[in-house]
């Protein structure tokens, strides 16, 4: 018998690292129900059979709660909340066994009828967010009927196994467990995704992008997924296994040595200090901050405090504890706050959307609302906080009444004009003074800053940096602006480059504009967090540089290794280069001569175009 | 057999969240209670979570509520004040 052979697919790398083992196409995948007449002595049997069903599904769901609550928090767990009751329905319970009895069929068939009469109801639901818990519904059934099919795990998935599925049910994120699961394969979903997060969040390896490719893939065959290059490779060779378990063991020795120096300073060869901090997306990370020594938070993301409130929108003192904690955390160093960053329809499909409705804002007229074509040029980030003034004044009402408890500055995304700055500048200090009047301790400073993520802030960035106290470069949208490239779109997501001509010469000019204004620039992107583009950062004159913690080790043992003025020569000649080939060489051949020793795949982003190929 | 009427406030409705705090309370109680929408008489068992649903009451709706059962006082207390107290979910309104 001959080994099937191996077969390699090009996806978009979400989560980088590397797993393998069996596939296991998500356990939702088209199940057939069949109709199966019962003899009238079978009945009592088959119902009984049913409730046990129904009993150990709802044994599952409450095993998954408890998981889901620990790795994404209580707020999320709510979706089960929802699904345990209705295992607990006695409406719904009670037509499923009526149907077994009168009509004399299986369970499996019941539960399908009974779903599917429920579902057509949905349908019909006027309201966006009631007609949505539909998708619990089918959740639910297909827990039941893969239970009925005498599947027992907790886990829809065997231990170790690669999941692959053409988008991910929100039950099964609760599965999505690290000591289980080697890997992640999805047919569709970008960088941004929840999925893409929640994997990147809890270090599981995931490609995505393949679509029809999926079918590709047989159950239970063998699978390695090569989350830092965007590869799935089907069959691999036991040649391909091996240099993969080298490069696995190569990691983990480089990674203890990382780690072991964390703490340590961060001084370039040639003695010039460079600044690590620690990007933070949810309060849980800041336990790992701290441990891989970074100095401070130079980005928190406040999308989780609405995500958690959802569908309602995070109270006053929900922020204020939360920027409490993340203040306390980071100490002297302080935290840089980002106003909320999302567009309206990442909203709507929280159904945070509605709880503006009643606001008398003009985002919530009455008109039905459409999702927008073009989110990322539509309303979000600034524009949406400027539209909803109430969602902003609670957000600086709390960071004010937070900065009582350490360094808190203020970071304002996709800020293209002058005028978006000053109409902060005017809330703040209607908020501080309406705070002062409540008797309220307002700290004397509280810097305001910009994120630097559109081509319009890029020309104004002497202006900007001269009206405000530091810049902050955002490059994953950045480099999505100027490029024109839809990052979470996997068919053009390999034009995304970071070393691109056009990418480096406006870092440029914003570095400078920076420098100019003698403010201080954190670059608090993607590209902070790779080696061969913090180095190009650093070549640029970036000394701030902040990103997630888990790349902080190996960053920081880098610019411990690099001699800057070397590295500022590479990179001046990077800037004359017009094609994106030439930076690209330029920049790993000055790597070469550094002579680090990094694991190739440091060098690698499953995002960008392969530095190198796998042979 | 206890029964009153309740206005539903909250902006939401009885949305997931809220219809899952409201099927955990009423059972809690021995009593059947069924909530009615005063405008197109639709009921529901409130221990349903399915029938709460798809009463699909929004912010305004008027609701009876009527209890039955030995604790038939307390769930009817326990239920509208419930609602009355919009489940909870209102307190530190944005801008308020």
């Amino acid at each position: 018998m001959t080994a099937p052979s191996e077969i390699v697919l090009r996806g978009l790398g979400i989560s980088s690292g590397i797993g393998w083992g069996p596939a296991v196409h998500s356990p939702w995948r088209g199940r057939m129900i069949f109709r199966r007449r019962l003899a009238p002595q079978e009945i009592e049997s088959e119902v009984a059979r049913f409730h046990r069903a129904v009993g150990i599904a709802r044994e599952q769901l409450r095993v998954l709660r408890q998981r889901m609550e620990h790795a994404l928090g209580k707020e999320h767990a709510y979706i089960l909340d929802a699904h345990v009751l209705m295992l607990e329905d006695a409406g719904i319970l009670g037509e499923i066994e009526t149907l077994i009895r009168t009509s004399a069929v299986n369970a499996e068939w019941a539960v399908k009828l009974v779903t599917d009469r429920i579902l057509a109801i949905y349908a019909e639901i006027k309201d966006d967010d009631l007609r949505e818990r539909g998708s619990d519904i089918e959740d639910v059934a297909n827990r039941l009927l893969r239970v009925l099919s005498g599947d027992r795990s907790t886990c829809a998935l065997p231990e170790g196994a690669v999941l692959v599925s053409e988008t991910l049910p929100p039950s099964l994120l609760g599965e999505l467990d690290p000591q289980r699961i080697a890997g992640l394969i999805l047919g569709t979903g970008g960088w941004t995704s929840h999925v893409a997060i929640l994997a990147r969040g809890l270090g599981i390896p995931a490609v995505s992008g393949l679509r029809g490719a999926l079918a590709q893939i047989e159950d239970h065959a063998l699978v390695l997924v090569d989350g830092t290059r965007g590869l799935v490779l089907v069959h691999p060779s036991p040649d391909t296994l091996q240099r993969y378990e080298r490069q696995r063991q190569e990691r983990e020795r480089h990674w203890i040595r990382w780690q072991a120096r964390a703490p340590l300073p961060t001084t370039t060869r040639d003695g010039v200090p460079i600044t690590i901090r620690a990007n933070i997306e949810r309060l849980s990370e800041l336990d790992e901050m701290r441990r891989c020594g970074a100095r401070g938070i130079g980005l928190l993301r406040t999308e989780f405090l609405f995500l958690q409130a959802a569908p309602e929108l995070p109270s006053e003192e929900m922020q204020l504890e939360a920027y409490r904690q993340a203040a306390e955390v980071a100490g002297r160093e302080g935290v840089a706050i980002r106003t909320v960053d999302w567009d309206e329809n990442q909203m709507a499909a929280l159904g945070t959307l509605h709880a503006l409705r009643d606001q008398q804002t003009e985002l919530g007229s009455s008109e039905p609302w459409l999702p927008e074509r073009n989110p990322a040029l539509g309303l979000r980030a600034i524009r949406f906080s400027l539209r909803a003034p109430e969602v902003l004044t609670t957000q600086l009402r709390a960071i004010v009444r937070a900065a009582a408890f350490g360094n808190l500055r203020i970071v304002l995304p996709m800020i293209t004009s002058l005028e978006e700055v000053e109409q902060v500048r005017r809330l703040l200090q209607i908020t501080c003074r309406e705070l002062r009047a409540e008797g309220i301790a307002v700290p004397d400073r509280l810097p305001v800053g910009v994120m630097i993520e559109t081509p319009a802030a890029v020309w104004l960035a002497d202006e900007l940096a001269a009206a405000v106290d530091f810049l902050s470069l955002g490059t994953n949208d950045l480099i999505q602006y100027i490029l024109a490239v839809d990052r979470d779109n996997d068919r053009v997501a390999q034009l995304y480059d970071p070393l691109h001509p056009a990418v480096l010469r406006a870092l440029r000019h914003v570095v400078q504009a920076a420098e100019r204004a003698g403010r201080p620039l954190e670059v608090c992107g993607e590209m902070a967090a790779h080696p061969l583009h913090a180095l190009t950062l650093l070549g640029l004159g970036a000394r701030i540089l902040s990103m997630r913690p888990r790349a902080i080790p190996l960053i920081k043992d880098f610019v411990r290794a690099c001699e800057l003025t070397r590295v500022r020569e590479v990179v001046g000649k990077a800037l004359a280069a017009s094609h994106r080939a030439e930076v690209r060489e330029l920049l790993l051949r000055s790597l070469q001569e550094l002579r680090l020793e990094l694991p190739d795949e440091a060098l690698l982003n499953g995002s960008a175009s392969p530095i190198g190929e796998v042979s | 057999m206890q029964r009153r009427t309740v206005q539903v406030t909250n902006r939401l409705g009885l949305h997931a969240r809220a219809a899952a705090k409201l099927v955990q309370v009423a059972n809690r109680f021995q009593s059947a209670i069924t909530l009615a929408r005063s405008d197109t008489g639709q009921t529901a068992d409130a221990k349903s979570i399915l029938g709460v649903l798809l009463l699909a009451a929004s912010a305004g709706t008027h609701l009876d509520v009527t209890t039955s059962g030995e604790d038939e006082m307390e769930a009817i207390e326990a239920i509208c004040r419930l609602i009355e107290s919009k489940f909870g979910e209102e307190e530190g309104r944005p801008g308020s």
